[in-house]
């Protein structure tokens, strides 16, 4: 157990993508399907989908170190706070489409990682591209109705699962390789 | 005041570690003998989380050498979030901060797991042991919406001694090694 905690940053980010993608595929299948069989662990898997969030967050300033202001660091720490805080939040209370603050900020924060290291090879690109996508469309779609109260009609819902679907591939595998291609190239 | 915010972090954590005890036995004798102190036991709570906060934030610089960096980061979360809940608590009562409990007392019982020779054997297993009985309260509630029968209730008492003493006193004593 001492060593899961205390493995390197970089396998723990590793690890953790590979948790937040299942958890996402999952909650996307009880979704669509519309099975009940989950929902009496719906509140641990938020739980662990917040934890792994978490953990990957807080890797991506040392991944991104060489190329960023040192306050990145106080940045993801406040973003990964954020994002702890937001998924207690969702656990605690029945919010009706989630915690939207906490998905404006994390989506918004995504936007302008992926695009100011785009282009330096931390990130492979078919990731960055598809985060820069996916954080895009959520930033605007959150931001719809956190600002301006503007409901989201259900015919342009498959756009914002799309949207949804692409972040979280981009941000989960992006994470997951770079640190791969990152400890590779420092064993090299 | 300067100096008080500019002291080291082993001074500021030692004193920080007798406040929290101080604010245990405080609410320990709150609870047993049910006496209401008003703004004054609010005060107390807001400390105990303060406290508790500067603690853990002690608690990296504790055990930097036996940690990875990004634990850093983790402290300022743990300790941001230790410090919400009581202020939450304190604005509205009502609001449910179980959640963050059991986030600290995860953070708490796996955390004690990387800290060995650090802190003294029985106020670490003091602390694990408090750490397990939290997680396993909390975490039935928040997600399951079991909570343990009345019977049990005396576990919460092991949970109280284990803080004090084990978080408390341990820590003043790491650091005191220190």
């Amino acid at each position: 157990m001492k060593t899961f905690f205390t493995q390197p940053v970089g396998n723990l980010s590793r690890q953790n993508a590979i948790v937040f993608l299942t958890i996402n595929i999952v909650f996307i299948a009880v979704e669509f399907s519309g099975i009940t069989a989950l929902d009496a662990i719906e509140d641990l898997l938020n739980f662990v989908w917040g934890f792994s969030l978490v953990s990957i967050i807080i890797a991506a300033y040392y991944l991104a170190e060489d190329h960023v202001p040192d306050y990145w660091r106080s940045a993801h720490t406040i973003l990964a706070t954020v994002i702890i805080l937001g998924t207690f939040v969702e656990i605690t209370d029945d919010l009706d489409g989630g915690f939207l603050p906490m998905y404006f900020f994390w989506a918004f924060n995504s936007l302008v990682y992926s695009l100011t290291l785009r282009g330096n090879g931390v990130f492979r690109p078919i990731y960055e591209n598809l985060t820069i996508v996916g954080a895009l469309f959520l930033t605007i779609g959150t931001s719809l109705t956190l600002f301006f109260s503007f409901e989201i009609p259900e015919s342009f819902e498959l756009v914002g699962f799309a949207g949804w679907s692409l972040l979280v591939i981009g941000f989960s595998l992006g994470n997951y390789f770079a640190w791969g291609d990152k400890s590779s190239s420092s064993t090299e | 005041m300067k100096n008080f915010a500019l002291q080291p972090i082993s001074v500021q954590a030692k004193s920080q570690s007798l406040v929290f005890i101080l604010c245990n036995l405080y609410q320990i004798a709150e609870a047993g003998t049910g006496f209401d102190g008003g703004g004054f036991s609010i005060f107390v709570n807001l400390m105990w989380g303060f406290s508790l906060s500067a603690v853990i934030i002690g608690q990296y610089e504790l055990t930097k050498e036996q940690v990875p960096e990004f634990w850093k980061t983790g402290s300022a979360i743990l300790a941001t979030v230790v410090l919400l809940a009581k202020c939450l608590e304190v604005t509205n009562p009502e609001i449910d901060t179980t959640a963050f409990y059991f986030f600290f007392f995860f953070n708490l019982l796996f955390g004690s797991f990387a800290t060995e020779g650090i802190y003294k054997p029985i106020y670490l297993y003091l602390t694990a042991a408090a750490a397990l009985c939290g997680l396993l309260f909390t975490g039935a509630d928040i997600f399951f919406d079991y909570t343990f029968p009345e019977s049990l209730q005396p576990l919460f008492l092991l949970i109280g001694v284990g803080f004090t003493v084990g978080v408390g006193y341990g820590n003043y004593d790491a650091w005191n090694k220190n």
